[in-house]
């Protein structure tokens, strides 16, 4: 049934292409060079959000964790900021240099958290999410003073890339991103019943066989590269990762054996819905998606929450 | 709790790896950039992605041949009435593929927007708006393009004419040193602006009108002057653009807030309320005449008082 919604989101989002009014030719361009692209890249990038999202918030067990709580979005920012700032233009294998620069600015965030997390003798979760809103948010004042010290164009293009956006063409950002969102969701989606016992509490965890350290580990790498691998192309699009997963815990509640794939597919429809929106809404000037997600998304989880199963929240799960 | 699994100088190395192995995949993935010549000798569906671009397009004669434009593109007022594809530097790729164009017109701020539209197998000519120069080589490329020469050159001609009639009246004078501010906040009272520095097209108008740029070269490009710093700078005169205001002495009279200002004394203050300001077109080529004229209201040609 879940699969079902989806496919209609996706169907509905690219068969409007059929329907402009143009020679076939151009409506096959159209097509299959922009909008199956863009529909295949919010698809993967919505689930790698919601389930990073997901992730996370059952590891820290904080409801309000996301998949940028840990600074992999601002390293990526920084890197595009920068990139964009010192006007260069490189690619390579067809890769835009914006992502690789911005592909290099989350490998080197993460690090940064996880060497930092390595300075206390342990692998503790709260000293991981210290370090790394606090890195984050030192990461977001030098993006500031990036910005500040560019022109205006430039100035706009950093501003409009920290708004998050899918509008590409080709399906080369979509390679781009695949391998990073198949890695972490199938870590993802392994780990499920860790993920359940990590919510109940860590040494309750150690006591049921779960390697807790290792897991954290594991999950805090392929997250954050998925993370990484989906900021570098869209830009940081905020919401998805926060508020799908808590839609999830009130519809079908905190077990990650269901949450998982609820997670998946709706943080894929879920973004799918708000690029469609960002794209028609005043065409043919488009609404960066990052502004959307949560415009949409707000109210619909505050319908669920106040008036549907709220019992069902993150604390029962 | 667990032990390490590698000794600290193994894992620190490790980090030290991986951390090089990203530096180097930035300069490993440089390759030159290759800007492509303009080939077509005659588009017949353009597309401009800046207002600046469409308005060279029309006043180089290829208007009857432009067929989408960005929604900033408000003049002439045929440009502002063809079909949109969406903001200067965030077209809507849809809209414009659906326009079928064969020659999309941009600048080398789009550079985002350049390896889209290559995908999209679409002829892209870039203007460069960065300069006085820049844009009267691109009315001659338009010309080109649409073999408009006749009308394309004698555009050229007559602003060449301008800026030299400005520069014979100019050259002898003693350059005052300006600042322009291209945006200042009213918010608070009198706040910061933020100046035209000393590269682009804004320092290359006031040079070619007979002034020179008082803010100082620096990494900033449109750095932000609080009243403090520009009573440190203490411009000869001060250049206010404030695009589609509606009351330019209101704005004049603002400058009064900083009474030890040279210029502010000496009533050299100018404000521009013209619309065209922001778009580094043939109209800001123009324009060049009015600012001569308001730096230095002596001239013996000069048609008109300073303005306002």
């Amino acid at each position: 049934m879940w699969l079902a919604g989806v496919s209609a989101v996706v169907l509905a989002a690219i068969a409007a292409a059929l329907l402009i009014d143009l020679p076939m030719e151009g409506r096959q361009e159209i097509l299959w060079r922009i909008r199956v692209p863009r529909v295949s890249l919010g698809l993967a990038a919505g689930a790698a959000l919601a389930a990073s999202g997901m992730a996370f918030q059952a590891m820290f067990r904080n409801a309000l964790a996301t998949p940028y709580t840990l600074g992999v979005s601002s390293g990526a920012s920084l890197g595009a900021a920068l990139y964009m700032r010192a006007a260069l233009r490189l690619d390579a294998a067809g890769i835009d240099g914006v992502s690789l620069a911005a592909l290099a600015g989350a490998g080197l965030s993460t690090m940064l958290v996880y060497g930092l997390t390595r300075l206390s003798r342990a692998f503790s979760t709260a000293t991981l999410l210290l370090a790394g809103v606090a890195t984050s948010f030192s990461i977001t004042s030098l993006i500031l003073l990036t910005q500040y010290s560019s022109d205006v164009t430039t100035a706009f293009r950093v501003g409009r890339w920290l708004m998050g956006g899918l509008d590409v063409v080709g399906f080369e950002p979509v390679w781009q991103v695949l391998p990073f969102a198949a890695a972490g969701l199938l870590v993802v989606t392994v780990l499920t019943r860790e993920m359940d016992l990590l919510v109940a509490g860590e040494d309750l965890a150690a006591t049921r066989g779960v390697s807790v350290e290792p897991v954290k580990r594991l999950l805090f790498f392929a997250v954050s590269l998925m993370v990484g691998g989906v900021t570098a192309v869209c830009g940081p699009i905020g919401f998805v990762g926060l508020i799908v997963p808590h839609i999830g815990r009130l519809l079908v509640g905190g077990r990650h054996r269901l949450l998982a794939p609820f997670s998946i597919l709706g943080g894929a429809s879920f973004l799918v819905t708000c690029d469609t929106v960002a794209r028609v809404a005043i065409a043919p000037v488009e609404v960066p998606v990052g502004s959307i997600t949560a415009l949409v998304g707000g109210p619909f989880f505050l319908t669920l929450l106040l008036w549907g199963r709220a019992n069902r929240g993150f604390e029962t799960s | 709790m667990q032990q390490p699994i590698y000794p600290p100088s193994s894992r620190r190395r490790r980090v030290v790896l991986v951390v090089l192995a990203c530096l180097a995949a930035v300069p490993a993935a440089c390759v030159p950039d290759v800007t492509s010549a303009p080939t077509l000798a005659s588009a017949q569906r353009i597309v401009s992605l800046a207002p600046s671009a469409t308005e060279v397009l029309f006043e180089a004669g290829c208007g009857a041949r432009v067929v989408g434009v960005t929604s900033y593109c408000r003049y002439p007022a045929e440009a502002a009435a063809l079909p949109k594809v969406g903001g200067y530097l965030t077209p809507s790729y849809e809209a414009l593929v659906a326009l079928r164009p064969d020659l999309v017109v941009l600048l080398p701020e789009h550079v985002d927007a350049r390896p889209y539209l290559t995908t999209l197998g679409l002829d892209v000519v870039e203007f460069d708006h960065r300069s006085i120069r820049g844009i009267l080589d691109s009315i001659a490329t338009a010309g080109d393009l649409c073999a408009t020469h006749a009308r394309a050159d004698a555009t050229v001609a007559e602003l060449e004419d301008l800026l030299r009639r400005v520069d014979e009246r100019t050259k002898e004078r003693r350059r005052p040193r300006v600042v322009i501010s291209v945006s200042r906040g009213q918010e608070r009272g009198f706040g910061s602006l933020s100046a035209a520095g000393p590269d682009g097209v804004y320092d290359d108008l006031l040079r070619r009108a007979g002034g020179r740029n008082a803010v100082p070269p620096g990494p900033v490009l449109h750095p932000a002057l609080s009243p403090e710093s520009l009573i440190r700078l203490n411009p000869d005169a001060v250049v206010e653009f404030a695009p589609g205001a509606v009351d330019g002495i209101a704005i004049r009279g603002e400058w009064r807030a900083l009474p030890s200002l040279t210029a502010v004394a000496r009533e050299r203050v100018f404000v521009f309320t013209e619309d065209f300001l922001p778009v580094p077109g043939p109209r800001l080529v123009r324009f060049t005449d009015t600012l001569a004229r308001a730096l230095h209201p002596n001239d013996p040609h000069a048609g008109r008082p300073d303005p306002q």
